[in-house]
């Protein structure tokens, strides 16, 4: 759906160059909800803009479908961008236009003719469920309204791409979480491809199917929202991950459990899905006669899936806590070795 | 003292009707040329500036020092200095014809920075998310910015109009009647204070009208 293949942004400012977006390649697949996801001044903003040429590349191309942007006239860059929404951290309605109007807007810059649009607004009030406030101004409304009023504006010419600069940003976590809900309720319904960029590693977890992750206008990492979560490879990751779900146990006792005398392993063990409902730790001891103990754990929903992961104490002889390690690996869960005693 | 007012009004009532007639026309026609002016400019101050949808970093300085240039000129040496020019476009200098000419050339640059702040008001935001539903240059200048920044350009065009009244009344002084050339000539040549009085009361009146009502309609237009 949307190629980026080498591209770099780098602006002028006086005589300073800055390097806000470097070498990016990126694939991103139709109908998916994508995520970039990076610190403050990581270049998300300036990438998402290549997407839609509301900023050029400075080098490097972009291809959407057999489209490349590059070789448009300024007609055709405007025809293509009414296939491609756009909504923002703040919104960027017409204040001093009504509802009606700020979604009406692209549909009257294209020219439709008055019934068509009044019939096309009014299915977009109700998908966003704002049938009530078809003739309030944004100013009598709350960030959350706001953001569904361009949600539907963006939605207008029924675009194949929507992309969302920090959407959800400027609200609280509920309403992030029903606008959040409303995305991926659109993305499922009509299988338009999502592109959004945050901060938050709550947002990627909740709706995106693929991340990558930005740092000094680089992506440093890219993969499902799944890998990142099992087996994140950069410290810039690791600490998005952690912000959302912690894994890993306090230094201090994990001291005090290898300190014991008895010999024994400490273990992580992930699992992803279904194996969660699977009696593991019983089979262990029903079938090796090994008695874990819990130190920590922690679990997650990564969009319509469970990943979680327990740290355990395992004492007994190396050779029956190999053989239970690899009784849980061969049920799907990932084994690690954290530090081992006696 | 207020009998004196009312008579000298009751007396003079044609004299002050025709200077208010050459004053409101005065004001009518030069305001009208230049919101035409100043609007356009105001737009290429904001539109040409770097980073804009016009960006042009020849012409954008370039009309920034001009209006500058004009701005800083006094209007009662705009009023002489332009005289062959006054003369080249409307054939005369003297009346209200006259006066056009040098108020026009006073008020579009004043206007025109008026309408720049006004329209650097209206968030970037906004132009960028029009920019990315595929609008083009000209929608977004008349369907974004002209409109979102519409109260603050009547704000303006309320300022300019009654700055535009007070220079009526040294526009008048070459001849082109008003009620502030009346109350020059009575007041102070003829010494007849009670005329310059009323003038200045009705002055005072029509500068109250029209900031009441550009208030009101820059209020009813600002949603937020
Ligand atoms: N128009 C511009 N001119 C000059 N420098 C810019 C411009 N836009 C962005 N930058 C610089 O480019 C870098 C990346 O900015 P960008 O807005 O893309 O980051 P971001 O990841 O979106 O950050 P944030 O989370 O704060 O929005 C920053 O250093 C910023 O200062
Ligand atoms: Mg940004």
């Amino acid at each position: 759906m949307i190629w980026m293949e080498n591209v770099s942004k780098i602006y002028q400012q006086g005589k300073q160059e800055v390097d806000a977006v470097k070498d990016v390649n990126l694939h991103i697949r139709k109908g998916e909800i994508f995520g970039i996801i990076g610190y403050s001044g990581a270049g998300k903003s300036s990438l998402l803009r290549c997407i839609n040429y509301l900023e050029r590349p400075t080098s490097g191309h972009v291809r959407i479908q057999d489209t490349k942007l590059a070789d448009l006239s300024e007609n055709q860059l405007r025809m293509m961008r009414r296939k491609i929404g756009m909504i923002f951290q703040n919104f960027n309605l017409l204040m001093s236009s009504t509802v009606y109007q700020n979604i009406a807007a692209p549909l009257v810059l294209a020219g439709l003719a008055k019934q068509q649009i009044q019939a096309r607004v009014s299915e977009l009030l109700s998908l966003v469920g704002l049938e009530d406030k078809r003739e309030a101004y944004p100013a009598q409304l709350s960030g959350g309204q706001k953001q569904r009023v361009a949600i539907a504006r963006a939605l207008a010419n029924e675009p194949e791409i929507l992309l969302c600069d920090e959407a959800t940003s400027a609200l609280d976590p509920q309403t992030t979480d029903s606008i959040l809900d409303l995305l991926l309720d659109i993305n499922r319904s009509y299988g338009i491809t999502i592109v959004l960029i945050t901060h938050e590693m709550y947002v990627v977890k909740k709706i995106c199917d693929r991340v990558a992750v930005m740092e000094g206008g680089a992506i440093v990492e890219q993969g499902t929202v799944l890998e990142l979560f099992t087996k994140p490879k950069t410290e810039t990751t690791k600490k998005f991950i952690k912000s959302v779900f912690d894994a890993d146990l306090p230094q201090e006792l994990l001291q005090q459990a290898v300190d014991k005398a008895v010999p024994r392993k400490l273990l992580r063990i992930s699992f992803i899905g279904e194996t969660v409902s699977e009696p593991i730790l019983a089979d262990l001891t029903l079938r090796y006669q090994l008695r874990p103990s819990i130190l920590y754990g922690n679990i997650t929903k990564i969009k319509d899936s469970v990943f979680g992961f327990l740290i355990i104490s395992l004492p007994g002889e190396p050779s029956v806590i190999q053989e239970g390690m690899a009784y849980m690996e061969q049920n799907g869960m990932q084994v690690e070795v954290l530090g081992h005693a006696g | 003292m207020l009998d004196s007012f009312i008579n000298s009004f009751v007396d003079n009532y044609d004299l002050y009707l025709e200077s208010l007639g050459e004053t409101a026309a005065m004001v009518i026609y030069s305001l009208f040329f230049s919101t035409i002016i100043g609007l356009f400019l105001g737009v290429c101050l904001v539109v040409l500036r770097p980073g804009h949808i016009y960006e042009n970093k020849v012409l954008y300085p370039i009309l920034n020092a001009v209006i500058n240039v004009l701005r800083s000129v006094p209007f009662i040496i705009i009023l002489i200095a332009i005289i062959p020019i006054t003369k080249w476009i409307v054939h005369t200098t003297i009346g209200v014809k006259g006066a056009i000419v040098p108020l026009v050339f006073y008020t579009a640059p004043y206007i025109a920075r008026l309408i720049e702040s006004a329209l650097l008001e209206v968030n970037p935001g906004v132009v960028e998310a029009f920019q990315a539903m595929g609008a083009s240059r000209r929608q977004i200048i008349w369907k974004v910015m002209l409109k979102e920044a519409r109260p603050g350009i009547v704000l303006g065009l309320t300022i300019a109009t009654i700055g535009l009244i007070g220079a009526t009344a040294m526009a008048g002084v070459l001849g082109a009647g008003g009620l502030g050339d009346v109350a020059i000539r009575y007041g102070y040549q003829r010494w007849q204070p009670d005329v310059m009085y009323v003038c200045v009361i009705i002055l005072i009146l029509l500068v109250q009208l029209l900031q009441t009502a550009g208030n009101r309609i820059s209020k009813k237009l600002r949603k937020h």
